[in-house]
């Protein structure tokens, strides 16, 4: 592969009102062109994920004002969208489709004096009718699907509650240093633990928060991206893992995910084991796919999650960085723009307070569905093929 | 909605939404309102599948049809939801959301109806059937210890 990540544009997030998702995503690419040093007519590609609503989509080309793009679609994996977008991109200007692509994710869910919770459960469909009206009357959703395969792990592994508010407290430690976390007050075990039930056994501090906002990135070749305004971010591997409905017992759900298949892949691209990746950018819709993640991917044996993580080893001064902005729990919720972000931040060494410091090899995933997709990007300051 | 829940343990109320059948669904719903869980069932490898499922898995091209199942299950696992996943279930809460494999294979998403503390990983339950006053009656996975319960 030979792409970079040469721009990131990050509009104001969190409890922003207002504006549309469009508008979030127009200022994004906007923000993203001109961090590489490029101006809009310079972009000719445009990925955008469509996100939770559909509100953002190809029509954001006349937004803004670009002309005889040679790369246009809109991208949809739920929570894994972005990574999807960025090897799309890295694919095309790799091949010569396309010399510079943006990828833009906007969401503007979140109402003033509205609950986190009530900004989805608003506008959440309700199958009523038919085979889909089964999920519904059994009171399925997405916090619930998350709850009952985080309890199948804690189940079969002996995963415990507190295992997984370590992450949350060792997300918030590194929310504290991000200039750009909505929470940035202390958290302790006791709080985690202490917070009201949403799905048993999920606590308030297990869950993301939700946000207004958008992000991008824009992908150029590796050879254009050494003359650009910032240092390059490389793209040296990605991989998908799409495991299938839990529908029957040949189902691993909550215990084995998409995670497996996909980053095994992208570090063989990369061509670099688990042992050389300095920093992880977990897509945490809830803490609990940290945890089984950090076990997909091979940080460690499969049911040795809970005990990974509770030691303080993926917090701020710990062996092996993870979530280093707060993530979804601590800082804003952009779907995989979260990781991506922070991601770029960190490998280009301008994560200021949070700096980690080693960063030759950044991981970098994406969940979405109820772990029904997943993405992983390998991301590094050094070009591919090359030793450092 | 108050519904009437009929199993083999005896009988209870719940609360939740009014659901209703389409051409695809009339012969599971109208199976349930009997008190029969019906299942997705090939007649080439007599495998199983869960309802939604068109074609088997294993033979190709081969059509399923409809055949009632046992009625039987244990838990695969649960969750205890105290935000109402929809809001018909807010008199509810907190409503148990499970996974139950049932005995010929297929998982299905069903509500729990019993006591939390039956809740465990390969407790058996049986599937009784809610029937509301209005909309179609629907499978509910039924702990037999505490069935009885209203």
């Amino acid at each position: 592969m030979d792409a970079a990540i040469v721009g990131l544009g990050l509009t104001d997030v969190g409890k922003v009102y207002g504006r549309t998702a469009p508008d979030f995503a127009a200022d994004a690419v906007r923000r993203a062109v001109a961090d590489a040093g490029l101006g809009l007519g310079d972009l000719d590609g445009l990925l955008v994920s469509t996100g939770t609503t559909g509100d953002v989509d190809v029509s954001l080309q006349q937004r803004l004002g670009l002309r005889d793009l040679r790369l246009l679609a809109s991208v949809q994996a739920f929570g894994a969208t972005a990574g999807a977008m960025v090897a799309q991109a890295a694919l095309a200007v790799s091949t010569g489709v396309a010399s510079a692509v943006a990828c833009v994710f906007a969401d503007a869910p979140r109402r003033p004096k509205e609950s986190a919770g009530a900004a989805y459960a608003a506008r959440r469909r309700y199958p009523l009718a038919g085979l889909g009206a089964l999920r519904t009357m059994a009171g399925a959703n997405p916090t619930v699907g998350y709850a009952m395969a985080a309890r199948r792990h804690m189940e079969t592994y002996g995963t415990t509650s507190e295992q997984l508010g370590a992450i949350a407290v060792a997300q918030r430690q590194w929310a504290m240093m991000n200039p750009l976390a909505e929470q940035r007050s202390p958290l302790t075990l006791a709080d985690h633990q202490g917070s009201r039930l949403v799905a048993e056994p999920l606590h308030l501090y297990d869950c993301c928060l939700v946000s207004n906002g958008g992000a991008a990135v824009v992908v150029t070749s590796a050879a254009r991206a050494a003359d650009l305004a910032q240092p390059p971010v490389h793209v040296l591997g990605f991989g998908f893992g799409h495991p299938g409905g839990a529908t029957d017992r040949s189902s691993q759900f909550g215990l084995r995910t998409g995670a497996a298949i996909a980053g095994p892949a992208a570090l063989r691209m990369a061509g670099v084991s688990v042992d050389d990746v300095d920093l992880l950018e977990i897509y945490d819709c809830y803490t609990y796919t940290v945890l089984v993640t950090l076990e997909d991917y091979g940080f460690c044996e499969k049911g040795d999650g809970g005990v990974f993580v509770s030691d303080g080893r993926t917090a701020p001064g710990g062996s092996l960085p993870v979530n280093t902005g707060g993530g979804q729990l601590s800082s804003y919720y952009l779907w995989g723009m979260t990781p991506l972000t922070e991601a770029v931040i960190q490998v280009r060494g301008q994560a200021g307070d949070r700096q980690v410091a080693k960063r030759d090899v950044a991981m970098v995933s994406g969940n979405g569905g109820v772990l029904d997709h997943h993405a992983s990007l390998v991301l590094s300051p050094h070009r591919g093929g090359s030793r450092w | 909605m108050v519904t009437r829940v009929h199993s083999s343990a005896g009988r209870t109320t719940i609360n939740g939404p009014t659901v209703t059948a389409d051409d695809a669904s009339a012969d599971f719903f109208d199976a349930a309102a009997a008190g029969t869980l019906m299942l997705r069932w090939c007649s080439s490898c007599d495998g199983w599948a869960a309802p939604g499922t068109d074609w088997c898995p294993q033979c190709p091209g081969q059509e399923l049809q409809w055949r009632a199942a046992a009625g039987t299950g244990e838990l695969v696992t649960w969750a205890v939801a105290h935000n109402a996943p929809h809001p018909a279930f807010a008199d509810d809460l907190p409503i148990v959301s499970a996974i139950v494999e049932v005995r010929e294979g297929p998982w299905l998403n069903l509500r729990v109806i019993g006591s939390t503390s039956a809740l465990s990983v390969g407790a058996a339950v049986e599937i009784g059937f809610a029937h509301p006053d209005e909309g179609a009656s629907y499978p509910v996975a039924v702990l037999p210890s505490d069935g009885g319960a209203s």
